[in-house]
């Protein structure tokens, strides 16, 4: 391998491991998580986590451009897609996020799904609510 | 050939890695999709949508717990409620959601095809016909008359102040906020000229509608999500007491049933002047629903002032008394209603007026920074500490 | 070496040789047959139409037989054709593919040519900047930039992939010049 090549190799690997260790401090050291939801153009949805429908307790829809994706939230694991309409179900194949910054995107129906911190609104978390007036 | 040796045995290393690629590649997509779902116990289902201009999520759950459990929460009749399947409740949601989009495609004023019922009254205004419009269309109409008639008994200034006719008015100010231009003094004069309950007659019996002042046009956007949120509600409640949940539309929250451990629903309010925080928590009891109206819902800051969506039919202007006012009522429009109303008028006539209505509480974030509420309400409401808000006694 | 043999047909501007024309349609059909085999390849991370780039395993062997502008064509050709071929024409997974080609083409040829760098770390470059030109195009479609979460692992990802394409461009480009095609006319 030439000289440069090494560097590039280097330039890589230094630019993946500087993200990574990046996304790692970002996502540490909030205690309470929210759920984005996010299509094109539209409003974005922030839930707290804690008030998601919870693992056993079933499934929620969202819908999308190709019919929309199916979510569930276990709190030993994070958030999941289940089930997706759409034909390539990469969303299905993420499996489970719990840190923020994570995401789950279904490009057929333009949904981003991300876990995001509530900083510096860790109050608000104690008390569960069931919804928020807008 | 020395050539032809090469060429094929390059291919078999390429084979070689290539099968290798897409076996990891298998293996990796394969581990992912075995840790899937697993069973669900409680069934529950929620949904969002994105409908009438807002996020819209209803969640329903049944009741979890015993046989005996279920026929308590049936009134101990004797009778089992049977614990609903997922499939069930998904089909009450989307019930609940089509209902809601019927309303919403009734009751569009920016319908593309031009075939809401709001669109084709607004085009034969003043011609002296009948139109045939939906039952939906008719009954938010009555039912705001009613409210009205109501409201103006209590007291006299609050006559008039919802009106469902002030579409050219929306309009005019809509067109400001886009171009952050103020609109003239004329314009708003001649936009209120085409406005007016008096010029709206309803048939409720026949079904009909009709608007007697050329121009003149609808705008249900004080009351449609109230009413839409309540018609949703009366589609979940068809699960009976093996059921509860939420109708969440971002500025109407209607609850469903009790929650099984009997804890009452709570419900954030937003902080209007920052409105990625919460203000408060409020308490609502079964089949409630909370509505608010707010000047950082819908706004534009044009020379140092907030133009914001709440107009009065008055003098044709936003109205700048509060920053926000939640209403609660058993019945959606009636809060969606009371939401704008209580917006409109001074605190003090608002709090006079709410508090000699049945069936409505509210609370209010006036433009002063003062924080109250009707006396109802009072143990219900969780404020939290936020700085620059007082919290006021009466 | 085959490789560093690039220099343009002579007489310059004129029309393609035969021979170019010949290489160039070589070039891209075994380019498309890459990007078709690559189709069957279940995705490798969570984002659907965000490909491993085995195509530019052919890219390469072109930079070492046509100059940079025939190369580009046959990128962009067998974009093109790749669309149409495997039914995404105009769909997200096209657009993404384009995003990946273009970007990674840019950077190779950037790369390429130089003493110090080899086929194959013009290859890991390039590689690494199909992944990120396919999620700068993602991030685009979606007007989201949440997607660049994704970029260090895409990062990680493509330097066995450009190990892979450069040592395979390696040796096609070997295995070429052996069968008596080169470079020059």
């Amino acid at each position: 391998m030439a000289k440069t090549d090494r560097r590039i190799l280097a330039g890589i690997l230094a630019a993946a491991l500087i993200l990574l260790v990046f996304q790692y401090f970002a996502g540490s050291g909030s205690s309470e998580l929210a759920l984005e939801v996010s299509r094109p153009g539209e409003e974005r949805l922030r839930i707290p986590i804690s008030s998601l429908p919870q693992g056993e307790q079933g499934r929620w829809h969202i819908e999308g451009a190709a019919g929309g994706v199916y979510l569930s939230y276990w709190p030993e694991q994070g958030v999941h897609v289940d089930r997706a309409d759409c034909p390539d179900q990469a969303c299905v194949k993420t499996g489970f996020i719990n840190k923020a910054g994570q995401s789950i995107v279904c490009v057929p129906n333009q949904i981003i799904i991300r876990l995001v911190a509530l900083d510096g609104q860790g109050d608000r978390g104690k008390e569960e609510l069931d919804g928020i007036l807008k | 050939m020395t050539t032809r040796k090469d060429f094929s045995s390059v291919t078999k290393a390429y084979i070689k890695k290539a099968a290798f690629v897409f076996l990891c590649a298998a293996l990796l997509s394969g581990g992912a999709v075995s840790c899937g779902a697993e069973r669900a116990k409680v069934p529950s289902f929620s949904s969002t949508r994105f409908l009438m201009d807002t996020v819209v999520t209803i969640r329903l759950q049944a009741v979890e717990g015993s046989r005996t459990d279920r026929e308590a929460a049936a009134g101990g009749t004797g009778e089992t409620v049977a614990l609903p399947t997922e499939e069930e409740l998904e089909q009450l949601v989307l019930a609940a959601f089509s209902r809601m989009e019927e309303i919403a495609v009734k009751t569009n004023r920016h319908d593309p095809e031009e075939s809401s019922d709001l669109q084709k009254l607004e085009a034969q205004a003043g011609d002296g016909q009948w139109l045939e419009v939906s039952d939906d269309t008719v009954a938010i109409q009555e039912q705001v008359n009613r409210l009205e008639r109501e409201a103006a008994t209590a007291l006299p200034a609050a006559g008039g102040l919802v009106d469902t006719s002030l579409a050219r008015l929306i309009d005019l100010w809509m067109t400001a906020r886009e171009s952050k231009v103020l609109p003239r003094e004329e314009d708003i004069q001649s936009a209120l000229a085409l406005s007016g309950m008096d010029y709206i007659e309803t048939d409720l019996a026949g079904g009909r509608m009709r608007l007697n002042l050329a121009d003149m046009g609808l705008d249900y956007g004080a009351v449609a999500k109230g009413y839409a949120v309540e018609e949703a509600g009366r589609i979940l409640a068809q699960g009976g007491a093996a059921v509860y949940g939420i109708v969440d539309a971002g500025g109407n929250i209607k609850t469903i049933g009790q929650k099984p451990d009997g804890s009452p629903w709570q419900i954030g309010l937003t902080d209007p002047v920052n409105p990625q925080e919460l203000l408060a928590s409020i308490e609502l009891a079964a089949g409630q629903v909370a509505a608010t109206s707010g000047d950082y819902q819908r706004y534009e800051d044009i020379e140092g002032r907030r133009y914001h969506h709440i107009l009065s039919p008055a003098d044709g202007r936003p109205v700048w008394h509060s920053h926000s006012v939640t209403a609660i009522s058993s019945d959606g429009l009636k809060a969606d209603y009371y939401s704008t109303l209580l917006f409109l008028l001074p605190p003090q006539d608002a709090l006079q007026l709410a508090e000699s209505i049945p069936d409505l509480e509210a609370v209010w974030v006036t433009s002063a920074k003062e924080l109250f509420t009707t006396s109802g309400l009072q143990d219900r409401i969780k404020w939290q500490d936020k700085a620059g808000y007082k919290l006021k006694d009466w | 070496m085959a490789f560093s043999n690039k220099k343009a047909a002579p007489g310059g501007k004129q029309s393609l040789s035969v021979k170019e024309t010949l290489l160039l349609a070589l070039f891209v059909a075994m380019s498309l047959a890459l990007s078709a085999v690559e189709s069957l390849i279940p995705p490798f991370i969570p984002l659907p139409g965000v490909k491993l780039g085995l195509a530019n395993i052919i890219t390469l062997t072109a930079f070492g037989f046509l100059p940079r502008k025939q190369v580009f064509l046959v990128v962009v050709m067998r974009l093109f054709l790749a669309g149409l071929v495997l039914g995404t024409f105009l769909t997200p997974a096209f657009w993404i593919s384009w995003g990946g080609g273009l970007i990674s083409f840019f950077v190779m040829a950037i790369f390429t040519g130089r003493k110090s760098v080899s086929i194959v770390g013009v290859s890991l470059a390039g590689a690494a900047a199909h992944h990120g030109g396919q999620l700068l195009m993602v991030a685009l479609l979606l007007s989201n930039t949440g997607v660049f979460y994704y970029l260090p692992w895409l990062f990680l990802s493509a330097v066995p992939v450009g190990l892979f394409t450069g040592f395979s461009a390696k040796s096609a480009i070997q295995a070429l010049s052996n069968s008596g095609i080169n470079g020059t006319i």
